[in-house]
């Protein structure tokens, strides 16, 4: 079946720092695999190394159960069988929007042109672009020429299907859509894909599973559940928006988070010593010292400021020298920016680590 | 596939060795010359006239940039503040001086201001401000031919000025004015020093031409004896037997300045953005604009085309010239001859036909360059740099110098070529290798690459996406390339001379017979006929490049 399978792949662009570094993958037929990371992290060498764009420096890649690189094999790109969005979309300007979708099918096989004119608009369909067949790509928005570069990876129904940051051109809105659209049409067609972003928001709702990438290698990978559940490192966590650090100390005679002193009333058995606690925002409540009793970890705050964001609010609390983020959809916390609040959380709810060696505890 | 690889490098490879016979072989041949013959660099020195030759070349180049640098960067500076309705066009007109033939510019600048019959010498005599009967204006010394060669060269320093001016904008003047700058302040602290890349590389594109500038010299100069190294050397190539070892000492400066230049561009410039058209959105935000900057721009235009234009025309149509225009005489005599004659009509055909093979193939092989310097298409950096490389050293030899190493190269064996078309193909397609190079190259720049990588995922082979998506995709690049190239080869003076025999003359070397052995309104109508001729190409290079090849060409 049409899966794909990277092995000890490397890739150095001068310079000895590695884009990718030793990296094994393997997607599953239909899955869409969501490469993660912030630029830099080899997210789009991975990709353009699939494409057959950029020639790794050893390493193997099948596509499809056939070895594309590797073992004295490169098969060039255009016999890769493979469909492709790109950030700026990409559509040919010369070309009209129908000409664009069906060029792919041009070289699959010998289809009669009436035949190739059916499936482009049938795949112009999907994305509801049906309408736009006779227009140039300079003459529709941003978003439609996206829908349309996606019909145009569709059209030949390739073994894979290659998506770099396909939606960060285009406004909220459009990317909420877009993102959507994406999802139902992988649901409904089944095809393997590969979706390389920055956004974690994005990664989550599109990815079968999602890999974080580090400097070139997979920090972790799982399906989104996985990974935002227990993150296996900082470095994850923080991708992953869970991005409130408390330092949190176990002492003989107490507890202090930030340097501070904290009240712990279910401690998980946590032995003495340093610890790292990445916490949701949404996992942490404030409020008066009476209301947060029931709390694992309560400690004392500044509020710094509160954000009205429509259907949230975002408190911002100032805990010894950092600062933390809460959200919560109670609009109504009795406190005004400046007053001390009292921060309660469970420590269940936080992933933590030990200070020193940033292994999940 | 390591096989694939090295034979799509051994094709790069291949282009670089096709530049290499075509530009740097004369140059090496012609130099050898001098190893052999031990006598050459004596008779060099002992030829009558080379050091006053070297201090004209040189007092004429530096003459030429204190002409042509202020004039086209006030030219630019002022065109930016025409009102926007106009500055399209406006922004044009200091080009347009570039589309007349050189030859024909200062042919019809010696009907106005020659001593005895130059029409603005008898207007200025008929003043009685001034007694003799010659002058007082002599388009014959050097004072002229520096004005004459600069005002010239100005298109060239307004083109790389406007460019840098264009893409920025204004905004960082306007910027200085919301700080308390006055105007002066602004210029001298923001506009000037923003403008020294612009302003350095143009005036050493300036002083290279007007160093090895030979249209001016050759045609004014003469009468007076003021020789420079490039007319030198066009004597001694045209003396049979040529001592080709002579000129090639007399090479010598001409080249070092050149390899000199090369370098400093390097030094100043990274090695390939130099090529990028400096265009950008730009002209956004308005500055203060009047109507009155369209004066020096209008003044620039008469005094660069209208007027030597007008004076041919009116030449072309006198029985004889005698430095008075009446209008009753006109005839159009002098055309009929002049297009009955085998001789013109031949000259036109080889000049059709030179223009239409060097395009055909220069235009394609500067595609091929332009890919490789693209640096996206997988050809080898040290190919790559050899084609950056070769291409420069043919942009900064003076024609002059290029013209003696043709005929040198290929009259001799194995090529034996002279008298032939062929010949006269080869030597442009050598020098305009360049000029092909750039435009295409700056269309390629500009559409990225992901339009080719969509096509190779989309299934399409190398072949099939140069097809379907590079080609139509740098049309206008291409179509910039062909007209430039047209505009440039029917202009060509220096090479045309030098490498075509008495039996198959180009339209250049028939003007410049006519002027040693024909009349005046003879010279006025071959000059004329260069202007049709390259008008025709520069439309036949529109249509098929579309309409913006011309405003960046």
């Amino acid at each position: 079946m049409s899966g794909v399978e990277i092995a000890r792949l490397c890739k150095t662009f001068g310079g000895d720092v590695p884009a990718i570094d030793e990296l094994s993958l393997a997607i599953e037929p239909g899955e869409m695999l969501v490469l993660l990371g912030p630029s830099g992290c080899g997210k789009t060498t991975l990709l353009r190394c699939l494409s057959g764009l950029e020639r790794p420096d050893s390493g193997e890649i099948s596509i499809a159960d056939q070895r594309v690189f590797g073992d004295r094999v490169e098969v060039p790109t255009h016999r890769r069988d493979l469909g492709m969005v790109f950030q700026n979309y990409a559509l040919w300007p010369h070309m009209s929007v129908v000409e664009n979708v069906e060029f792919p099918l041009r070289y699959r096989g010998r289809l009669p042109r009436e035949e190739r004119r059916r499936r482009a608009h049938e795949a112009l369909s999907l994305v509801e672009c049906e309408h736009l067949g006779d227009r140039l790509p300079s003459q529709i928005s941003g978003g439609q020429q996206q829908r349309v570069a996606l019909a145009r990876a569709l059209v030949g129904e390739p073994s894979l299907i290659l998506f770099d940051e396909p939606l960060s051109n285009l406004d909220y809105r459009l990317r909420v859509q877009l993102r959507q659209q994406i999802r139902e049409l992988h649901r409904s067609l089944g095809f393997t894909g590969v979706y390389v972003t920055h956004d974690q928001t994005e990664a989550m709702q599109l990815g079968s599973r999602v890999v974080v990438l580090e400097r070139g290698r997979v920090a972790q990978v799982g399906t989104p559940e996985q990974l935002f559940r227990s993150p296996k490192s900082p470095y994850v966590a923080d991708f992953l928006g869970i991005d409130n650090r408390v330092a949190l100390e176990r002492k003989r005679e107490g507890w202090l988070a930030n340097g501070l002193p904290a009240q712990v009333a279910d401690g998980h058995g946590l032995p003495e010593g340093r610890y790292d606690l990445f916490l949701r925002a949404s996992d942490i409540s404030i409020g008066t010292p009476a209301a947060m009793a029931g709390y694992g970890v309560t400690l004392a705050a500044t509020l710094h400021d509160k954000v009205f964001a429509g259907e949230v609010t975002e408190w911002i609390l100032q805990l010894g020298d950092t600062r933390i983020r809460a959200v919560s959809g109670h609009h109504d916390v009795a406190a005004l920016v400046g007053e001390r609040v009292v921060v309660g959380f469970e420590l269940k709810s936080a992933v933590v680590f030990r200070s020193e060696a940033s292994t999940p505890y | 596939m390591a096989s694939r690889k090295n034979r799509r490098g051994i094709a790069w490879w291949a282009l670089v060795l096709l530049m290499a016979v075509l530009i740097l072989w004369p140059l090496v041949n012609l130099e050898a010359k001098m190893a052999t013959d031990t006598g050459a660099f004596r008779r060099a020195l002992d030829y009558p006239g080379l050091g006053s030759a070297l201090v004209n070349t040189l007092v004429l180049a530096v003459g030429t940039v204190v002409v042509a640098v202020p004039s086209g960067t006030a030219l630019a500076w002022v065109a930016q503040r025409t009102p926007p309705r106009m500055r399209g066009v406006v922004a044009f007109l200091p080009m347009v001086p570039l589309m007349l033939p050189p030859v024909a510019k200062v042919a019809g600048w010696t009907y106005l201001l020659s001593p005895r019959t130059g029409v603005i010498n008898r207007l200025l005599r008929e003043t009685g401000l001034f007694s003799a009967d010659t002058g007082p204006i002599d388009i014959y010394s050097m004072t002229w031919m520096i004005a004459i060669s600069g005002i010239t060269l100005t298109s060239f320093v307004y083109l790389f000025v406007s460019a840098s001016l264009r893409q920025r904008g204004v905004e960082l003047e306007l910027a200085a004015s919301a700080f308390g700058a006055n105007g002066w302040q602004t210029f001298r602290r923001v506009t000037l020093p923003l403008l020294r890349p612009a302003l350095t590389y143009s005036t050493g594109i300036v002083f290279l031409l007007a160093l090895g500038q030979f249209t001016t010299p050759l045609l004014l100069g003469g009468p007076r004896n003021i020789e420079v190294i490039s007319t030198v050397m066009y004597r001694v190539a045209s003396a049979p037997p040529v001592d080709y070892a002579m000129g090639a000492v007399l090479a010598v400066p001409l080249l070092l300045f050149g390899v000199l230049v090369v370098a400093g561009q390097r030094w100043a410039i990274g090695d390939e953005r130099r090529f990028v058209a400096m265009s950008g959105p730009g002209g956004r935000v308005g500055t203060r604009s009047s109507w009155w900057a369209l004066i020096p721009v209008a003044l620039y235009l008469g005094v660069a085309v209208v007027l030597p234009l007008a004076a041919l025309i009116v030449v072309s149509l006198v029985p004889y010239w005698s430095g008075r225009i009446d209008v009753a005489s006109f005839t159009f005599a002098n055309w009929d001859r002049a297009l009955s004659n085998p001789t013109t009509q031949e000259a036109i055909a080889t000049t059709g036909w030179a223009v239409l093979f060097t395009v055909v193939i220069v235009v394609p092989v500067g595609y091929l360059c332009a890919l490789a310097l693209v640096g996206r298409s997988g050809a080898p950096r040290l190919a790559r740099r050899g084609v950056d490389l070769l291409s420069s050293v043919s942009l900064s030899m003076p024609a002059v110098l290029l013209g003696f190493a043709f005929l040198l190269t290929y009259t001799e064996p194995p090529f034996r070529l002279y008298g032939t078309t062929a010949m006269v193909v080869v030597a442009y397609v050598s020098l305009m290798v360049p000029h092909a190079i750039r435009p295409q190259l700056s269309a390629m720049m500009t559409v990225g690459p992901e339009y080719a990588e969509a096509a190779r995922v989309g299934g399409a082979g190398p072949l099939a996406t140069a097809w379907r998506v590079g080609l139509p995709l740098t049309r206008t690049g291409i179509g910039v390339a062909a007209s430039l190239v047209v505009i440039m080869v029917v202009h060509e003076f220096a090479v045309s001379l030098m490498v075509t025999s008495p039996g198959r003359r180009v339209m250049g070397a028939l003007l410049y017979d006519a002027t040693n052995f024909g009349t005046a309104p003879q010279i006025a109508v071959v000059a004329l006929l260069m202007v049709v001729v390259s008008s025709i190409g520069i439309v036949a290079a529109v249509l098929i490049g579309g309409t913006r090849s011309l405003e960046r060409t």
